[in-house]
């Protein structure tokens, strides 16, 4: 941890950091066992990060994004001090208050109070420092009648409430939150975010790991996506985020349709007949590529409202199938589904053409505000037989054109009138 | 803010030093205090409570060895829990301290802070039911003189040699417990053993006569890093004369070393503590 140069404070260094974990295969290590057996226990070495260089400067937002077991925690702890890396420097300027998990540095019987003391001087507040913010902490928390109670008796709402109140009033340099923001109601997350933006222009960092797209949208000013402990996007969170929810699509894609197979006659193989898509079906016709596009073309993005085109690129192997039904179905990354149509709805009938063919499907006004959205797609004969599934086929990313908040938009308008009182 | 930085560009190694023990001194404060209430559960009825378990041990003894056996020595009960007061803190102490960081994993995995502060303050919680028992011995032993009061000053110096001894193997204890989940179960199980071979309930010179080799006293004498002590504060409190120099000498030493060694074992072993808990 030698740094070259002095870092001014707030400032976080990561260069070529890496950090392993060994995972035991079984879990108890003792002295009895180290001194009888011979051989060593057996464990996998797994990389947590693997050479992450990360600079990050004095007042930036930075939200840290990446799948289950990316490396997000495991980073805040580096930075944090917690662990150090293997290789690599960590180099860390200013004083860091952390709040990784809720409840930690808390004592379950301790009052409300009491652990405001203790939590404050594990931060590295003194005891005099606390009695002097000590009003403030509790202006912030807004627990006013539970502050002499035990902590036990608090919802993690409330023991959040605490927490952050504690943290954002240690005055640190960086602040380090590990995904619990998301356990407060709106209101009190809304006021955290004020804080967040002040201590920012203050010159303070902060860093957070979050599941939270429209969060990270509006609190943070940059992104940073590990991916299998690596750094693979870094950047504004406008294009980090589609970069992140393609990386979680894709994840879905082969494990999804593996289970969706039930119902189609063994012997289909495992979808590589179908092409680079995957997915299931009896292959007489083939989905090659499902694209969207929008008014500039091609895209992942789009603004709400805006007109959108779905696209699939057919191929028909053997002779023409005739008539087809294209469907699809819009839903959320966790399946939840939203909207389901199919071309018979339609004014023509599709005709799958001997080779290549194209079929779309048009949205003059996108209906949707806000979000991550993903596209099953499936081309049937029409008898029902399914020539060709993959869910999810596409994700894209909605952004708000307008004020509001939510999945979808609703277009309408506000009124006003007299109301007539009967006497 | 002038506490706890991080920071590579700290003006002196003094000036670092004294800027973490600064940051330490609140937070030692408040975790010792959490542990006194946990164990005490912050009411001086809670202590009595803690010195129920010595007392009902000092009544069972003196019924062995006193009623039974008829122990030569005067005021066997009070004799016994003078020597108590010595163990207790010393293997209270490290008891406690092996399970320290392993008890509080969630804080240690979670938050930076100087480790070293979590068997430390548990020792220093633990000593306070020593400290209590010394408070009910010290009149008594006034009360029933074997020899001069004088001595009795000498108490308080042994016992924080003791404290020091005690510090010194509770970080090692609390660092290898990290990485071998068996090191406390490995210090409940020689406790016992350890305890009969001091001589808490008995004196060397009591038993001399019966042992034939005297190096096997010497040896279960000096062996014992805190057989001198316990002698010591036997001398100094009940029999009332000065503590021999050696056992003096020799705790002063001990303390030291294993000090030192706690320190040192203790600043590698909590490098990895959060990835093994």
């Amino acid at each position: 941890m030698s740094a070259a140069t002095v870092l001014p404070a707030g400032a976080i260094r990561l260069k070529g950091a890496t950090r392993t974990f060994r995972v035991y295969h079984d879990r108890s290590r003792t002295l009895k066992e180290v001194l009888v057996r011979r051989k060593r226990a057996a464990f996998t070495e797994r990389y947590a990060l693997r050479d992450v260089d990360l600079s990050i400067d004095p007042g930036e937002r930075v939200a840290i994004v990446g799948r289950n077991g990316s490396g997000k925690s495991t980073l805040l702890k580096l930075v944090a001090g917690i662990l150090p890396p293997q290789t690599g420097d960590v180099a860390v300027a200013g004083h860091v208050s952390s709040m990784l998990e809720l409840g930690s540095g808390f004592h379950p019987d301790f009052t409300g109070r009491e652990n405001v003391y203790l939590n404050g001087t594990i931060q590295g507040l003194s005891h005099r420092e606390i009695d002097e913010r000590f009003a403030e902490i509790l202006a912030f928390a807004e627990i006013p009648d539970y502050i002499d109670m035990p902590l036990r008796t608090y919802s993690s709402g409330m023991q959040l409430r605490l927490a952050f109140a504690v943290a954002a009033h240690v005055t640190p340099d960086i602040m380090l939150l590990d995904e619990i923001l998301a356990v407060g109601d709106e209101r009190f997350q809304r006021k955290c975010v004020a804080r967040i933006r002040d201590f920012t222009d203050g010159g303070g960092t902060i860093v957070f790991v979050s599941h939270d797209a429209a969060t990270i949208m509006s609190v943070c000013s940059r992104a940073v996506l590990l991916d299998g402990g690596r750094v693979i996007a870094d950047g504004d969170p406008d294009e980090v985020m589609p970069t992140y929810h393609r990386l979680l699509a894709a994840d879905d894609i082969p494990g999804v349709a593996e289970t969706h197979r039930d119902g189609v006659a063994p012997g289909q193989g495992n979808g590589s007949h179908l092409g680079a898509l995957g997915g299931w079906g009896d292959g007489e016709v083939i989905i090659r590529r499902v694209w969207l596009s929008g008014p500039d073309g091609e895209a992942h993005e789009f603004a709400s409202g805006e007109p959108m085109q779905l696209h699939m690129g057919l191929l028909t192997p053997g002779a023409a199938r005739g008539d087809i039904v294209a469907g699809f179905r819009l839903h959320l990354s966790d399946g939840s589904s939203l909207f389901e149509t199919d071309s018979t709805a339609g004014d023509i009938p599709l005709v799958a053409e001997s080779g290549e063919s194209e079929i779309s499907f048009t949205i003059d006004h996108l209906p949707l505000h806000e979000g991550w959205f993903e596209m099953t797609v499936w081309v049937n004969a029409p008898d029902g037989a399914a020539h060709h599934h993959v869910r999810p086929a596409i994700g894209f990313h909605v952004r708000p054109s307008a004020g509001g908040g939510g999945l979808v938009r609703i277009a309408g308008h506000w009124g006003h009138g007299q109301v007539s009182v009967s006497p | 803010m002038t506490t706890a930085t991080q920071t590579d560009d700290l003006p002196a190694k003094s000036g670092r030093w004294k800027g973490r023990i600064a940051t330490a001194r609140p937070l030692f404060v408040h975790m010792t205090e959490r542990a006194i209430r946990q164990r005490y559960k912050g009411s001086v009825l809670g202590v009595l409570w803690t010195l129920v378990n010595p007392l009902i041990m000092v009544g069972a003894y003196w019924i062995v060895f006193k009623f039974l056996f008829g122990s030569p020595i005067p005021n066997y009960a009070l004799f016994m829990f003078v020597g108590m007061t010595g163990w207790a803190l010393f293997f209270g102490g490290l008891t406690v301290a092996a399970t320290s960081i392993t008890g509080n994993a969630t804080l240690v995995t979670k938050v930076n802070f100087p480790r070293e502060i979590v068997p430390t303050s548990a020792i220093a919680a633990n000593a306070v039911t020593a400290l209590a028992m010394l408070i009910i011995a010290v009149p008594l032993c006034l009360a029933f003189p074997q020899g001069s009061w004088v001595p009795v000053l000498l108490v308080p110096v042994i016992m924080v040699l003791i404290f020091l001894m005690t510090l010194g193997l509770g970080l090692i204890a609390a660092g290898l417990n990290v990485y071998f989940r068996d090191i406390e179960h490995i210090i409940t199980a020689i406790g016992l053993p350890w305890f009969f071979l001091t001589p808490i309930f008995y004196t060397f010179n009591q038993v001399s006569h019966s042992v034939g080799n005297s190096w096997v006293l010497d040896f279960l004498h000096y062996g014992n890093p805190i057989a001198p002590g316990i002698i010591a504060i036997q001398d100094a409190l009940f029999w009332g004369t000065w503590p021999a120099w050696g056992d003096l000498l020799y705790t002063a030493v001990a303390a030291g070393v294993f000090l030192t060694c706690g320190v040192l074992a203790f600043s590698r072993l909590k490098r990895e503590m959060a990835v093994e808990l």
